[in-house]
């Protein structure tokens, strides 16, 4: 499995900074491109967001009632190799990154 | 985009998306049909449910004309729009979804037409015109020399329109004095529900309007007047009631 990250896109008309309304999906909740993501509230409007991918969701950036600015990672997906990269833009090195598992220190 | 031509000569336009039974949705003061229907996912959330839509951008914002003069603008001119609209795409019978003024021109669309609404969905609203609660010329002295308004939730709405790009000021300003020359007191017998934010102060007292009209009432917690409508609790409250 790849991680591929998205960030806040650009919603248009200047605005910079949005505030979370509500998230639809959990981590390790599986969506498909396009579904409902996301509500988001800038000064202008609410806008819901589609997820740009399928995938599983590994992690959520920012919690409810936060704020982002745009370019500020949003959400992280699980998807199988195969498939990362192939939506929107990966914003890491396309190499995969090498996970190196690290172990706790021995209390005794 | 289709354009229809109001009984007055102003045009107005609209989109459409296919489905079954299309749903009529129509925004509120200083907003757009894409701003309050596409952009917060009600257009796909329709078509999710295998419903078409017609949106339409009220006379004074989006696409459609804006014209200056308050005596273009009434519940009943919103209202006829809307009728026209309905004919141009021969939809004989709709179900409606209104917000805020755009809940006010839905209620007198059903009255004026009663056969063209199916089922009514009103989000936003309270028992009365909220410009006129307001004060038009107070509101249009804030939006346009600045004046102070003492009504948090009216001085938020007029931050709002300074910042909007889907209306401008002088046809604001007549919609507003319009809007507010004409109490609301169009009384819709069809099936309704009302729909507001749980801290939706331009509509807090939406409750006593669902008594007044034998409607269902849903309340969304936290929502104020400007994030309500995108809610997901609204959406799936809409689509059960006009299933």
């Amino acid at each position: 499995m790849a991680e591929v990250t998205f960030n806040l896109p650009d919603l248009g008309e200047g605005l910079l900074e949005a505030k979370v309304l509500e998230w639809f999906v959990a981590v390790g909740d599986f969506i498909e491109r396009g579904a409902p993501m996301i509500e988001v509230e800038t000064t202008k409007s609410t806008v819901e967001l589609p997820s740009p991918q399928s995938g599983t969701i590994a992690k959520r950036h920012v919690s409810e009632d936060a704020s982002l600015e745009v370019g500020d990672p949003l959400v992280t997906f699980d998807v199988p190799d195969d498939q990362a990269g192939i939506v929107g833009t990966v914003p890491e090195e396309s190499k995969p990154k090498r996970r190196v598992m690290l172990r706790p220190p021995d209390d005794d | 985009m289709g354009r229809v031509s109001g009984v007055d000569g102003v045009s107005i336009a609209y989109m459409t998306e296919p489905g079954e039974r299309p749903v009529l949705l129509v925004h509120g003061f200083a907003s757009s049909a894409d701003l309050t229907w596409e952009m917060t996912g009600w257009v796909r959330a329709l078509a999710d449910a295998g419903r078409g839509s017609v949106r339409v951008d009220l006379r004074g914002h989006g696409a459609s004309d804006a014209p200056t003069d308050p005596a273009s603008y009434s519940p009943a001119l919103l209202a006829a729009d809307l009728a026209l609209v309905l004919d141009e795409e021969r939809l004989s019978q709709v179900d409606v979804i209104g917000y805020s003024m755009g809940a006010q021109a839905a209620r007198v669309l059903a009255c004026l037409h009663p056969d063209r609404v199916r089922r009514l969905v009103l989000g936003g609203i309270g028992t009365q015109e909220q410009f006129a609660v307001w004060g038009a010329e107070k509101f249009v002295g804030a939006l346009e020399r600045d004046e102070p308004l003492v009504d948090p939730a009216a001085a938020d709405l007029v931050a709002a329109i300074t910042a909007s790009s889907v209306i401008h000021s002088g046809a604001a300003a007549a919609c507003i004095r319009g809007m507010a020359a004409h109490p609301m007191t169009a009384m819709p017998a069809q099936p309704t529900l009302v729909v507001a934010g749980g801290a939706d102060d331009v509509a807090a007292d939406a409750a006593a309007l669902a008594t007044q009209l034998g409607a269902q009432f849903v309340s969304i917690p936290k929502r104020t007047h400007r994030n309500a409508v995108s809610a997901r609790a609204f959406k799936q409250a809409a689509l059960e009631f006009l299933a």
